[in-house]
């Protein structure tokens, strides 16, 4: 059932899009989220997907593994295709009762589908890409003006690593639980609404008491490590910009202010 | 007779994603009905997914199983095998979730057909099995026990359905020595009173020629070896070269007999070993006298 979800994960790779500088891929990816939102034109839609699929094939990310992530949220997907198709009004295309599909529908349903997958898509790709402990430096470097209006900055990616790291753990233990009780007979589709919902305490229960065991042993390692929160922390690794970040940041710079500018025309 | 057959199984984790797994490659294995099988092998040996095909939670990339005569591609056929082969994972105690030991016990039973007269008796008779008293334990909540205790409640969840086929993986880990002898007496027992068929998963070795009627040996997803445990341990060399130790006493025979004497077969104990020592000296007492 939940096997083999990629949504987060790391795939490990010595490409180049694997060495880049984290800072660079946030940023690049911040601006190619913001390019995805505001293009406006059919071949900037082209221009970014095959970009996104150049990438892809840069960093060696199987497509397997973003159909994967996708595949997650393919229900909210088609149903915000289908709502947008039916429900937009303009140029009747087709009727299905008192329904009908308009042009304008299609067209919009349409492009938010593509935003929705290049977003996932991207956003995936920093992940795929990216250690978590990279991603936790890169963001803590890019938020750092944050600081000075009291955010706590580290402690928040360290909080966000923390949880990347432990989707793959939990989806483990969770597919591992559904298992155990259904080999003594849980069934999780079986019933009414009421019951069916009473299924998953067989589940949440073990699953909650196991997280709580994990954040305590978690606790007591990073206190055993000395870990006492951002404050002088230095780093093993610093982080150390070249040329191909730059040529990244200033790409995907260049795409930003395509689509801003088509858009503001 | 057999009651399970694992006919050139292959099972393939994850396919088409960066984390797929070969993980079993044409195994063929079969479960004879009153048995103590042991699957050994080391970690990833495939071990542990072998074993979720015997009640139909993993289905076969390719291949076949066949429980009790049905072939667990069968989905209808096979919605049903749970209560024939009982399965109790590995720390089976961090899967509780009732709020009293009993509640969790009954979980199984109660997702039969079963009444509540009967569920109590199943449930009475599982705590029995795994030695737990059940007018001290039934209202306390699983969480406030000691591990063994959960654990053993873990099991009784399983033993409460009845299942002709018991299946544990690592039933052991974690334990004191105490409580590591005393697990496997109980489950040994199960299977000496014929209450059922055994297939104990484990990398222990000496647990292995203890307790087994017959082995299986898997490693990097293949079947490596298959017999009685004498006859495993008479070869050490694939043992040692796949990482898995031969028992001391089995090591201890097999060498004396290499040496010449007089060692008529493999002790798996230390208690047979220590006999077979004491047999060897009387022999060779008896050879020096008649010199």
């Amino acid at each position: 059932m939940l096997e083999g979800i990629t949504l987060g994960r790391y795939i490990p790779g010595r490409s180049i899009i694997h060495t880049l500088d984290p800072r660079a891929k946030i940023i690049a990816v911040m601006l190619l989220i913001m390019s995805i939102l505001m293009a406006g034109e059919p071949l900037l839609y082209l221009g970014l997907t095959s970009l996104i699929v150049v990438v892809l094939s840069m960093a060696m990310i199987p497509l397997g593994a973003v159909w994967k992530s996708i595949r997650l949220l393919w229900l909210i997907l088609l149903f915000g295709f289908v709502f947008q198709a039916f429900f937009t009004p303009g140029q009747v295309m087709l009727t299905l009762g008192p329904l009908t599909v308009t042009r304008e529908g299609l067209v919009g349903g349409g492009t938010m589908l593509w935003r929705l997958v290049n977003l996932i898509t991207v956003a995936s790709l920093l992940t795929f890409t990216t250690t978590p402990i990279k991603l936790t430096a890169g963001l803590e470097y890019v938020l750092a003006p944050l600081n000075r209006v009291r955010v706590p900055v580290h402690e928040l990616a360290m909080m966000m690593t923390i949880a990347l790291r432990f989707v793959p753990t939990l989806l483990e233990e969770a597919q591992l639980v559904i298992k155990a009780q259904q080999s003594r007979g849980a069934a999780f589709t079986r019933g009414s609404i009421w019951r069916r919902a009473m299924s998953l305490v067989p589940i949440l229960v073990p699953l909650f008491a196991g997280s709580l065991r994990r954040a305590e042993d978690l606790a007591t390692a990073m206190e055993a490590r000395c870990y006492r929160g951002g404050v002088n922390r230095s780093r093993m690794n610093e982080l150390a910009a070249g040329r191909a970040d730059r040529v990244a940041v200033s790409l995907c710079t260049v795409i930003f202010l395509l689509s801003a500018g088509l858009r503001i025309i | 007779m057999s009651i399970i057959q694992v006919i050139n199984l292959v099972y393939v984790y994850s396919r088409g994603t960066p984390f797929q797994v070969n993980s079993l490659q044409n195994v063929s294995m079969t479960v004879d009905e009153g048995e103590f099988l042991v699957v050994a092998g080391p970690t990833g040996s495939g071990k542990s997914t072998l074993i979720q095909h015997l009640n139909g939670l993993l289905k076969p990339t390719a291949g076949k199983v066949v429980v009790l005569g049905v072939d667990t591609t069968n989905k209808k056929a096979a919605a049903g095998l749970w209560r024939q082969v009982g399965l109790v994972f590995q720390y089976p105690e961090t899967q509780l979730f009732g709020e009293t030991v009993y509640e969790d016990i009954a979980f199984g039973p109660r997702n039969t057909e079963a009444d509540e007269e009967q569920v109590d008796r199943w449930v009475k008779r599982a705590m029995d099995q795994v030695d737990l008293d059940y007018h001290q334990f039934r209202d306390l909540s699983p969480f406030t026990l000691s591990s063994g205790q959960r654990r053993r409640v873990a099991m009784a969840g399983v033993l409460a359905l009845q299942p002709r086929v018991l299946v544990l993986d690592e039933p052991t880990a974690g334990l004191d020595p105490v409580g590591r002898k005393r697990m496997l007496q109980q489950i040994k027992g199960l299977q000496r009173e014929g209450i059922c068929t055994v297939v104990l998963v484990t990398h222990n070795m000496e647990d292995a020629a203890r307790w087994a009627d017959r082995m299986l040996v898997l490693d990097q997803g293949k079947v490596l070896r298959q017999g009685i445990p004498r006859d495993i341990f008479s070869r050490p060399e694939e043992l040692n070269q796949v990482g898995l130790e031969v028992p001391f006493p089995a090591t201890l025979t097999r060498l004396l007999r290499e040496s010449g004497y007089p060692v008529e077969q493999l002790a798996l104990t230390i208690d047979e070993a220590e006999q077979t020592v004491k047999d060897v000296r009387v022999v060779m007492a008896n050879r020096r006298e008649m010199r």
